[in-house]
Formats: C-alpha cells, sequence, structure tokens
C-alpha cells in the first residue's frame, strides 16, 4: 500500500497563497488608512529638515514606499507615527550623507498663513534661525514645534537621549525669545 | 515655567504656520510605484527575536569548551629520567646517576 500526498498539495498551497494575497491586500489598505492622517505632518517635517529643498520631494516618496514595503515590520504596540517619522529620520539621515548642503531659498513669508506683516517678519526669523541649525537640531527643533511631538518621542524617533533634546529645544527658546519677547510687547 | 510654555507655544505658531501641501504628481508618483511593490515581511531579527535563542545554545557550546578543556589538553610532561654525570680525569674515573621515575626525589625514609 503506498501513501500519496499529491492531490492534497495543491489545495493547501492554493489557500495558503489566497491567505496570504488577503493579508498583502489587508495590509496595504491599513497602511494607507494610517498614513493618510499624518502625511501632511510627515511632508513638512521631511521639506522643513531639508531646509524646503526640493530633494524633500524625493525623501518624502523614499519614506512612504519604504514605510508601505515594511509595513509588517511595524510593532502594532507601537505608536504608528513614531513609526513612521523614524523611517523619515533614516531617510533623512541617508540624504545629508549623500548630500551635505540642502538649501533652497524661498519667501517664507509669502508661504506663511500669518495675518499682519509683522507675524510673517516673526516666521521669517524663526526659519532663518533653523536654518542655521545642523541637521539633527533642525530636526528635533521641527519635531517639537512643527510635529508636536514630546520628548521621549522624539528620543524614540531621533535615538537622541532627552537630555540632549532638552539641550537643542532650551537653545532654541534662548536665541528666539529675544526676538520674540521684544516683539509680543509692541 | 508658564514662559517657557507661553514661548513654546508662540514659536509652535510661528513654525506652524507655515504649511506646504503635497504637490499631486508626487502623490501619484508614490502611488504608481506602490502598485508595483507588496509589503515585504520585516527583517526576522525584527520581527521575532529568533536571535535569542542563539543565546543559550552559545552559552552550553562555551560551557562545554570550558568543561572540556582540561580534558583536551596536553598532559603535563613528565620527567623520565635525570641524569647525572661525574668525571674524575686524572683517574680515569666517570661516575653516573640515573634517577628514573619510581625514584621518589622527595621521600624520607
Amino acid at each position: 500500500m503506498s501513501w500519496s500526498f499529491e492531490g492534497a498539495r495543491e489545495p493547501i498551497a492554493e489557500i495558503s497563497e489566497m491567505n496570504r494575497e488577503r493579508e498583502t491586500a489587508m495590509s496595504k489598505t491599513a497602511f494607507w488608512d494610517r498614513l493618510a492622517p499624518r502625511k501632511h505632518k510627515l511632508y513638512n517635517y521631511i521639506r522643513k529638515s531639508l531646509n524646503f529643498s526640493a530633494d524633500a520631494d524625493d525623501v518624502f516618496q523614499e519614506t512612504v514606499l519604504h514605510a508601505f514595503q515594511y509595513i509588517r515590520s511595524y510593532n502594532e504596540d507601537s505608536d504608528f507615527g513614531a513609526w513612521l517619522f523614524g523611517i523619515a529620520h533614516n531617510e533623512i539621515k541617508k540624504h545629508y550623507k549623500k548630500i551635505p548642503k540642502t538649501a533652497a531659498p524661498i519667501e517664507l513669508e509669502r508661504l506663511s498663513s500669518a495675518d499682519t506683516s509683522h507675524t510673517r517678519h516673526l516666521v521669517g526669523e524663526v526659519y532663518r534661525y533653523a536654518e542655521r541649525l545642523n541637521p539633527r537640531q533642525r530636526e528635533v527643533f521641527f519635531l517639537f514645534y512643527d510635529g508636536g511631538f514630546s520628548m521621549a518621542e522624539i528620543s524614540n524617533i531621533t535615538g537622541l537621549r532627552e537630555g540632549n533634546i532638552k539641550f537643542i529645544l532650551n537653545q532654541a527658546r534662548n536665541a528666539l525669545k529675544t526676538t520674540l519677547g521684544v516683539s509680543h510687547d509692541r | 515655567m508658564t514662559d517657557e510654555k507661553k514661548l513654546d507655544e508662540q514659536i509652535a505658531r510661528l513654525v506652524r504656520s507655515v504649511e506646504l501641501g503635497i504637490p499631486p504628481a508626487v502623490e501619484a508618483k508614490i502611488q504608481e510605484a506602490a502598485a508595483d511593490l507588496r509589503p515585504r515581511a520585516g527583517r526576522f531579527w525584527l520581527r521575532r527575536p529568533f536571535w535569542l535563542t542563539l543565546i543559550p545554545s552559545a552559552a552550553a557550546v562555551l560551557l562545554a569548551v570550558i568543561a572540556l578543556l582540561p580534558t583536551l589538553q596536553k598532559p603535563p610532561t613528565q620527567i623520565a629520567e635525570i641524569r647525572t654525570e661525574f668525571e674524575i680525569a686524572d683517574k680515569n674515573i666517570k661516575i653516573i646517576f640515573f634517577q628514573k621515575p619510581d625514584f621518589n626525589l622527595f621521600k624520607e625514609n
């Protein structure tokens, strides 16, 4: 008597292939659904961290595609935003390794939604300060003030210690205090 | 502390007043590129810490090596023979002492 599993092998392979397809489709949909509320914030973080360079579009694309490809490595217990911005941080770092100087002078005052010319001037001052920072400091600056991440989250994204983040933010406060404080009294 | 918070809020307001939209061309490019991609399984060491199981195995191998080391080592060499020669030249006499392993050098009678 001979035993053969030839017939049984094919349906099992088919089912597992179907499951894999279904799983892929699910993770694809879940990814775009999760990305949607965060993509503008992500795009702005990349663009601002790269000093409004046009290369930011490519870095944004790389970030999204990388996240999409590795969605399965995302741990459901952790914060999706922090995971996504962590990928963006790595892509920004990679970009700075390739092209160390990235800057594109743009009319910030024109882009700002601020209502008065004085506020628009202050926006320019803040962004000019950010432009002078080194890439890592600039990332921390924008993650905190633009992204609204806490120091613990920034530490998780960038791998920097909270003490270093606190130091960078204090430097920014001290540098901008005079400019903003004087104008605030007006 | 409140001053710091106020300043943070003011900086955040100014920073957020500049908001750039994602160019439609970029979004379209991403959608196009993603259509050809398939989510990959994450790197296995990130997905599940399989490498953790290697730690006890490595420790077991290390312990086995430590335990076997004395047996694998060469046995200490033993002196097989001590030969001492005396020669009295003018008498043409030669005295030779042999000390063999069965001869206990430090044994007191």
